[in-house]
């Protein structure tokens, strides 16, 4: 049995080949996105034993809770605390944390206290910190090499690694609180024991986070959205929707699952087809002999069980697939969670991975390939012996013969040797198809990747820093100055948004920050009269230039339309002129707290609450783009490599096929030219078509899956239809295509008279 | 006329060296038709395999009119076919997807001949021009690729058991087809056949055996094609 099967692939070296490649590929790929995610998970449930919080929240202080409390701010806020926890039956924990910049701003720390009743560290390493002792952030410990032991000095404090851990709370860690991305090169956050936590200054208004005591999940919900109502919250952020715990992770899995999705759905149609022509093909070879066995008394099953061998070639190439896949999984996830904190927990081969993904496709392969050898042999012996031809031809066929005239004879004959096999059209169809697909796609994220840093980027011409500070008294004309002002919009139907930071723009050199409308035109910010929102935020909210919102500041209320939407995608800040600010009564008078400069500016001491540089949000950026850059690099060199063993298993097949008309037209003189411009060069023109086909599809698709991504992430990412880079991918599927029917003219050439002479 | 000279062929067979054709000569004249006999496996189709430049032989050389065929490039020996030879089989490898019409029209346009209606009515296709080829007897398929062969317009016409798979009736019909054809045209037909009968219709007789020619004979007497007998 194992002899027949190994003669049946060696029978088919090509086509069990393309086979073999393919299916190893799409379970490879399926593995790594299939595993990573499960590692996710995993790695989330270990961390989540630390009991993480379901929601964070802020508290409205109002002056009259002021007052009750004998104008003591901590401790109107522990009562109000407490009337809330009884109201929700919830357990809350203040959140404190001290900010820290180095000198020269080039490093940024958060300190947390180590000891917590929910959001507990997960320790990878070591215990939690003695008195002079610190835990760092796992992924700062291991871009930096530190390890239990070591000393690590903070504003001049050494203190002595107790352990490296993940923080739960912080899973897609915001160190700096203006929008700074993750950067676990200049970031880290750390944890102290509660003796040396008390010599931080802690920042003002520390969140709170909170759990439920009690109750189901869904009665949970509900109370969530109650909370979300409620007047005495300045927000609740739920953990799934919090970037910090769920959201970025979710959409990073729902990203995977996409992608995996997308490329397995089409590399399984792909396996499938090839299957289905290579025994196609093979039966009409060893007509003869499987004739001669049904005349001697097999029957069709009997006949057809030898195409069962295939399943052991998908099988092998499924599971070496799905072994590679499985190896690769901690260098994929490595570049996954780059910018989340979350440890690698490696999983055990997985049975059940190996089984769906392996398997049960490979079993299902093989099922459909058997029966449509049973559909293949249900002819009578002597037909399948005298090879009789009781093919009908189609009406396409007939048509076309009928075109054909004295004058353009191998043309004609062309399109008819095109159109007389289907499942060989249709795999060629989608082997341009497959093609297109995976290189546009990929191409279609690599330049999103680089459309969302320009677009960000545009308009921002301080090469040097922002910074924030509570008044700005000596001012010059060259930096450009805004008050900032945290607050929420609230929409239409009573729904609330996030906050956001409103940056009222006052006077300055207004070069140093430019923002874009979607037509690309320079947008006058003082002339604006309401809000000017960026593309990131009107999709998330639902926004459209004239609506009207509710700008809520700390319980300030202030109605205020919508007049513009920056074409930017990232971010969380809103822009607002002075001018429109003071007559709407968001600002009172002409004041500064925050400006933009050009200039590199001195680094003192703690004053500054945050500072950002353009270079550190073009790398910030870069971080998060380039994870999708690389993917964008592995799905491309993955479809050219699918793309051309799919074309180049075609034209093979187109040859396989017609070889007995080669035969007879070389054996009348046609030559190699002639034949396979009459038998292959049509198919070029089939596979532009498939390409043609994938344009649209392509783009649709990848606007559907980046618009999912979009909804729990924190930009959006704009899905362009770049011609450029099209006529790129058209031009590298002809000169695939056309290199391959070049290379494989030489086939032509190997066909001899032989072919029918000899039987 | 076609000259082979001391025509020898090998074939492998595993580490055995099998001749196929040893030191075969033959000469055919510009209208004669010649008739192969042997038994299987003597090298009849060999031969006329390199005969018709098909293939190659190891040793030897075959003439057409004075040139040498045997040393020409793949490419110049598809031309030489183009130009020179037509061939009909036993099975008639009609290609499936083409109308009987446009079958023959593989043979005319290589010859860039638009004038083979009278081949269409001598072998009596009028009827079936539209037909596909699974719409047709093997006569009829024999015939389609009879006037495909002859469309082209040979100098020579190779012939491998063209009767093989007919009946009495309809081979003969067949032969006489042959006969007429190269009587009016005066071209060389040369035909392997098992059947010893139809050597009565040929100028020549060769008869083969092992790889050798070990009789050939000029025939006097030229039979018409109906009045063969058949074996
Ligand atoms: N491709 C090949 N490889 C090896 N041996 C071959 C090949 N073709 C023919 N032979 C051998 O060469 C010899 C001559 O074969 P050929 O086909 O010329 O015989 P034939 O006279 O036409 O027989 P038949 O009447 O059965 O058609 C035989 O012994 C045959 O086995
Ligand atoms: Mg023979």
């Amino acid at each position: 049995m194992v002899n027949r099967w190994l003669s049946l692939y060696k029978n088919n070296k090509v086509n069990s080949i393309g086979i073999f490649i393919i299916v190893l590929l799409t379970i490879l790929l399926g593995t790594v996105f299939l595993e990573t995610n499960q590692a996710m998970e995993r790695s989330m449930a270990l961390v989540s034993q630390g009991e993480t919080q379901d929601f964070s929240y802020l508290l409205n202080i109002t002056a009259d809770d002021l007052a009750a409390a004998g104008y003591d701010y901590p401790t109107a806020l522990a009562n109000k605390n407490e009337v809330i926890a009884e109201n929700y039956q919830i357990v809350w924990e203040e959140r404190p944390f001290a900010m820290v910049r180095t000198a020269g701003g080039k490093e940024i720390f958060r300190i947390y206290q180590a000891e917590r009743t929910m959001d507990r560290l997960y320790l990878t390493a070591g215990t939690l910190p003695a008195v002079g002792e610190m835990v760092v952030d796992e992924q700062y410990a291991k871009r930096h090499g530190l390890e239990v032991g070591d000393v690590f000095t903070v504003s001049g404090i050494d203190y002595t690694l107790s352990g490296r851990a993940v923080f739960p709370d912080q899973l897609y860690p915001l160190v700096d609180n203006t929008g700074l991305q993750y950067d676990p090169g200049s970031q880290a956050i750390l944890a102290l024991c509660e003796e040396d936590f008390a010599q931080w200054e802690t920042a003002v208004n520390s969140p709170m986070a909170g759990r439920f005591s009690g109750g189901t999940a869904e009665e949970n919900a509900k109370m969530l959205e109650r909370m979300q109502e409620d007047e005495n919250f300045f927000y609740v952020t739920g953990a799934q929707d919090n970037m910090q715990i769920g959201a970025a992770i979710t959409s990073q899995q729902n990203m995977n699952l996409i992608i995996m999705g997308f490329s397995m759905g089409i590399l399984g149609g792909i396996a499938l087809l090839l299957v289905i022509i290579t025994i196609t093909q093979q039966i009409k070879t060893e007509q003869h002999n499987l004739g001669v066995l049904k005349a001697m008394g097999y029957t069709n099953i009997q006949i057809s069980a030898k195409y069962l061998g295939y399943f052991f070639l998908i099988l092998a190439a499924a599971v070496i697939g799905y072994l590679v896949g499985h190896l690769l999984t901690g260098s994929f996830y490595g570049l996954q969670v780059a910018r989340f904190n979350l440890p690698f927990i490696k999983g055990p081969i997985n049975y059940g991975n190996l089984l769906v993904m392996g398997v049960i496709p490979a079993a299902a392969i093989t099922l459909l390939a058997f029966l449509t050898s049973i559909m293949k042999v249900r002819r009578p012996a002597l037909h399948l012996i005298k090879d009789i031809n009781i093919k009908k031809n189609g009406i396409t066929v007939r048509r076309r013969n009928k075109k054909i005239t004295d004058r353009n004879y191998l043309a004609g004959i062309r399109k008819i040797i095109l159109f007389s096999n289907l499942l060989l059209f249709v795999f060629i169809l989608f082997g341009g198809f497959a093609l297109g697909v995976q290189i546009q796609f990929a191409y279609t994220t690599y330049n999103m990747t680089a459309n969302i840093s320009q677009s960000v980027m545009e308009g921002i011409n301080y090469q040097s820093d922002v910074r924030f500070i509570d008044a700005v008294e000596d001012r010059s004309a060259d930096n450009y100055y805004f008050y900032d002002r945290a607050g929420k919009l609230e929409l239409a139907d009573a729904k609330e948004s996030k906050l956001y930071n409103l940056l009222i723009m006052g006077s300055g050199d207004r070069s140093l920050l430019q923002l874009y409308d979607s037509q690309g035109a320079i947008i006058d910010i003082n002339e604006e009269d309401g809000l000017v929102i960026n593309r990131h935020i009107a999709l998330q909210n639902g926004l459209a230039i004239g609506d009207l919102v509710n700008f809520d500041s700390g319980g300030q209320v202030t109605g205020v339309p919508i007049s513009n939407i920056s074409q930017s995608v990232y971010g969380t800040t809103i822009y607002m002129g002075q001018r429109a600010a003071i007559e709407r009564g968001i600002l009172d008078a002409e004041e500064y707290n925050g400006m933009y400069s050009g200039e590199a500016v001195e680094f003192d001491a703690n004053e500054h609450l945050a500072i950002v540089q353009a270079d550190n949000l073009r790398e910030s950026l870069d971080q998060s783009v380039g994870m999708f850059r690389v993917t964008s690099i592995i799905l491309f060199m993955c479809g050219l490599v699918i793309g051309t063993t799919i074309i180049l298993l075609s034209i093979f097949g187109v040859i396989a096929n017609y070889r007995k008309y080669i035969a007879v037209m070389k054996i009348y003189g046609y030559s190699d030219r002639e034949c396979s411009y009459a038998a292959i060069d049509g198919f070029r023109l089939v596979s532009m078509v498939g390409f043609l086909i994938s344009i649209p599809y392509t783009f649709l698709l990848a606007t559907i899956m980046f618009n999912i991504i979009s909804a729990g992430s924190d930009m959006i990412y704009p899905v362009e239809f770049n011609i450029p880079s099209t006529l790129v991918c058209f031009g590298l599927t002809m000169i695939i295509t056309e290199i391959l029917i070049r290379a494989t003219k030489r086939k032509i050439t190997g066909i001899s008279f032989r072919e029918i002479m000899e039987h | 006329m076609i000259k082979v000279s001391n025509a020898v062929k090998y074939y492998k067979d595993g580490e055995k060296k099998i001749a196929a054709l040893s030191e075969v000569s033959l000469t055919v004249g510009n209208n004669e038709l010649v008739v192969i006999l042997g038994p299987s496996g003597s090298g009849k189709s060999t031969l006329i395999n390199v005969m018709s430049a098909l293939d190659r032989c190891d040793m030897g050389k075959i003439e057409y009119d004075g040139t040498v065929i045997t040393d020409l490039p793949d490419r110049k020996m598809t031309r030489f076919r183009r130009d020179n030879v037509g061939f009909i089989f036993q099975e008639y490898y009609l290609l499936p997807d083409l109308t009987v019409e446009n079958n023959i029209r593989m043979g005319a346009s290589l010859a860039k001949n638009t004038d083979y209606g009278e081949i269409i009515s001598m072998l009596d296709l009028d009827q079936l021009m539209k037909r596909m080829p699974y719409q047709l007897s093997g006569g009829q398929q024999q015939r389609v690729a009879i006037a495909r062969a002859l469309a082209k317009k040979p100098q020579v016409l190779f012939c491998d058991e063209p009767t093989g798979a007919l009946d009495e009736a309809t081979g003969k019909q067949v032969l006489s087809l042959l006969q007429d054809y190269q009587r009016k045209n005066n071209i060389a037909i040369v035909m392997v056949t098992h059947n010893q009968g139809i050597a009565a219709m040929a100028s020549k007789v060769v008869r083969m055996n092992s790889g050798r020619i070990i009789s050939e004979e000029i025939n006097q007497n030229i039979a018409d094609a109906a009045d063969v007998r058949w074996a």
